[in-house]
């Protein structure tokens, strides 16, 4: 069989990308978010928060001395060492400007002539007056302007110039009236950038005039990085580099149940399951029975020592429970709805046990085997009003004298599946969904006939349909598989020049593997799926202008959900017997 | 950039109107979905008294819902709230009901 291509075999990623294995040049590589942390499971079956770890630098030399001996004065004067700095030593130092427009201390950075994206930041305190004014500059006029208030604690002007791009800019509030301030951008491609800070009377940039010439504010650690912000690195006489662990935006290879990893890509879903690793905290309900809670009493399946003890006994029609969701699982509408509860648990007796997990409104048995290894069990309730609670312990039906371990509950507004876990405490937690996107371009995916395959577990969503699609950037020309809110079947789908050519339904099984593949060219488009091939269209056109593969819609929308496995686009179209060979499970 | 709004509607059907105006579409089967980036999470109606169950899930005592309606939203790429959004924002004092995994509020907030 001929290399595809484009293939991607989820194995290396970074935050912001997944990479493609062919082809190799990187023009295969998708764009990836997810804008909050996400947990997985690691080759070693523990549970993390997915992350990447790299280095990050702070390029601005003597980030903490701000005197004419390292820093340009421009019409400014320093006082070294005026004021408690964030950290609690007394290196702060005092800026002030005087009546020349243009006021302010500089700082330059040697780069290399290309577009480079950073981040520039530093801790400010209110001196005299209101306004600040900072500046990062290239070959003028590009450059970025920023203007903050500190009676507001705002920046209320930020704007990019020429060919500098403004990508992202915000404001930490700290103790001791201290303020963090920070930009990102994209330089031009001149070999050097300028980073000026100026204390003002009066709105204004750096270099505008002001309607005073005696305002001053106390600065501390200024840093220039590349990527986006990080914590602060203090600098002397010459860069310092520090190793940085990324949480969110990164690519989640799961490893659940498999000796290869694949792609999970998971919808937005909220737990409010509270203190779900600390669930000793939580109530307790019994009548009859007893119950006794130990928290962080064994290893949990995030190898940390967190899991609760839970120990029961009773008979007959008591009951005894550790209610799940805590006592206070927020408000959640005014009822009505199905909900999905799932808990870690493990004997602690060596011995296999029947404990009882119950939920509103689902169907017995509420019966649940606990072994001697982690397992993750579930219940499908139903809300009756506001309440949605989950306990899980004695009654009636589990062995009479209980001693386990409980970690990690979940409880999500869904009836479908128990998606990846997410940690939380005193508060219900969102998790926001992961996107896949923009793999490919023009040159790759410039071909008139081919195939397109994936392999996929794709998740039910009964409220929406969720897409894979070989695209244009728009709706004209695509190949889609859509995978149908009914929970049964997969759509193949498509269009060349805004005709609808191609249009198959066919049943699936969710929330298990699957291997769609479609041959394709002039008047013969061929569907197969798990080894077979289930149908075939003798007529229509190709689309033209692909340039990229979504786990989405072509506008991002509708993201896939579920596992990535494999994907492969190939130029050709492959004969029957390879087709099927590819897809068979 | 993301930015993250806390907002107290006055009832559940002006949230769903404002959600609304955000922006929706029908797939082929009918079903509504979000033709905007932003996330939004419905949190509820606000809860003035909590009620009580027993183990059966027999009601001992009915909560008492208030007619407000709580959504936390992340803001994606727009730095103000949207028209309409602004005057139900609300900044909770000490613990708050929700938080985004890892996103902290305070930072980003709107």
């Amino acid at each position: 069989m001929s290399k595809p291509k484009l293939a991607l075999i989820p194995s290396g990623y970074k935050s912001g990308k997944v990479y493609s294995i062919l082809p190799n040049d990187a023009s295969g590589d998708f764009d990836f978010t997810r804008q909050s942390i996400g947990t997985r499971v690691r080759k070693d079956g523990l549970i993390e928060e997915a992350k990447t770890v790299g280095s990050i630098t702070n390029e601005l030399l003597y980030s903490e001395e701000f005197t004419g001996l390292y820093w340009g004065t421009i019409n400014t004067t320093i006082t070294s060492n005026q004021e408690l700095a964030p950290n609690g030593t007394n290196t702060a130092d005092k800026l002030q400007r005087t009546s020349t427009s243009a006021s302010y201390r500089q700082h330059s950075i040697s780069k290399s002539s290309t577009a480079k994206k950073y981040t520039t930041s530093v801790y400010l305190k209110k001196g005299s007056h209101d306004y600040f004014a900072l500046r990062t500059q290239g070959s003028y006029p590009s450059r970025v302007d920023i203007r903050f208030r500190f009676d507001t604690e705002q920046i209320y002007y930020a704007t990019a110039v020429s060919n500098f791009t403004l990508y992202d800019y915000g404001v930490e509030v700290l103790a001791n009236d201290w303020y963090r301030l920070h930009y990102t951008y994209e330089t031009d491609t001149y070999n050097n950038i300028n980073v000026s800070f100026s204390p003002r009377h009066s709105d204004g940039n750096i270099d505008s005039s002001d309607s005073g010439s005696t305002a001053h504010a106390f600065v501390w650690g200024a840093m220039v990085s590349e990527g986006a912000l990080s914590d602060y690195i203090k600098t002397e006489g010459s860069q310092e580099t520090k190793r940085v662990e990324t949480f969110t935006d990164v690519p989640r290879l799961d490893w659940l149940n498999s000796n290869c990893p694949s792609l999970l890509l998971e919808p937005q879903r909220t737990n409010y399951c509270l203190n779900n690793t600390q669930l000793h905290l939580n109530s307790t309900l019994s009548s009859g029975a007893t119950i006794t809670l130990t928290g962080n009493y064994a290893t949990a399946p995030n190898g940390t020592l967190t899991a609760t003890r839970l120990q029961a006994t009773g008979s007959g029609s008591n009951y005894a429970y550790l209610s799940m969701n805590g006592t206070n699982p927020t408000t959640d509408g005014s009822g009505g709805g199905y909900y999905r509860s799932s808990v870690y648990v493990k004997s602690n007796t060596g011995n296999t046990q029947n404990i009882i997990l119950f939920a509103a409104g689902a169907p017995s048995p509420y019966t649940r085997e606990v072994t001697t290894e982690w397992t993750r069990i579930e219940i499908l309730g139903y809300r009756p009003a506001n309440a949605k609670y989950t306990y899980i312990g004695y009654s009636s039906g589990a062995d009479s004298d209980l001693d386990f371990l409980a970690w990690g509950g979940q409880t999500e507004l869904v009836n479908s599946y128990a998606s990846s876990l997410i940690y939380t405490g005193a508060s219900a937690v969102t998790r926001l969904k992961d996107e896949c996107i923009n793999g490919g371009d023009s040159d790759l995916f410039d071909i008139t006939e081919g195939t397109f395959f994936v392999d996929v577990t794709p998740y039910i969503n009964t409220s929406s349909n969720h897409y894979i699609s070989l695209n244009d950037g728009g709706s004209s020309d695509r190949f889609v598989f859509i995978f149908q809110s009914n929970g049964t079947q997969v759509r193949l789908f498509g269009v060349s020049a805004t005709v609808n050519f191609l249009s198959h339904y066919q049943n699936i099984t969710f929330n298990q593997r699957n291997k769609l593949a479609v041959t394709f060219k002039e008047d013969e488009f061929k569907f197969y799926l798990n080894g077979s091939l289930v149908h075939t269209d003798t007529s229509g056109s190709m689309p033209t202008g692909l340039n990229q593969l979504d786990f989405s819609e072509n506008n991002g929308n509708r993201n896939f959900e579920g596992k990535v496995h494999d994907t492969r686009v190939y130029d050709r179209v492959l004969i029957e017997a390879e087709a099927i060979e590819l897809t068979t499970l | 950039m993301i930015k993250v709004g806390k907002y107290i509607f006055d009832n559940e059907a002006q949230a769903e109107t404002k959600i609304k105006g955000l922006g929706v579409d029908k797939d082929e089967n009918g079903n509504e979905y979000p033709t905007h980036s932003h996330a939004i999470v419905r949190l509820g109606r606000e809860v003035i008294e909590e009620g009580e169950t027993d183990a059966e899930g027999n009601v001992i005592k009915e909560t008492v819902l208030s007619e407000k309606y709580l959504i936390d939203v992340v803001w994606n790429g727009i730095e103000e709230h949207p028209y309409g959004w602004k005057s139900y924002a609300v900044t909770p004092s000490g613990e708050p009901l929700h938080n985004f995994y890892g996103v902290d509020y305070l930072e980003n907030k709107m």
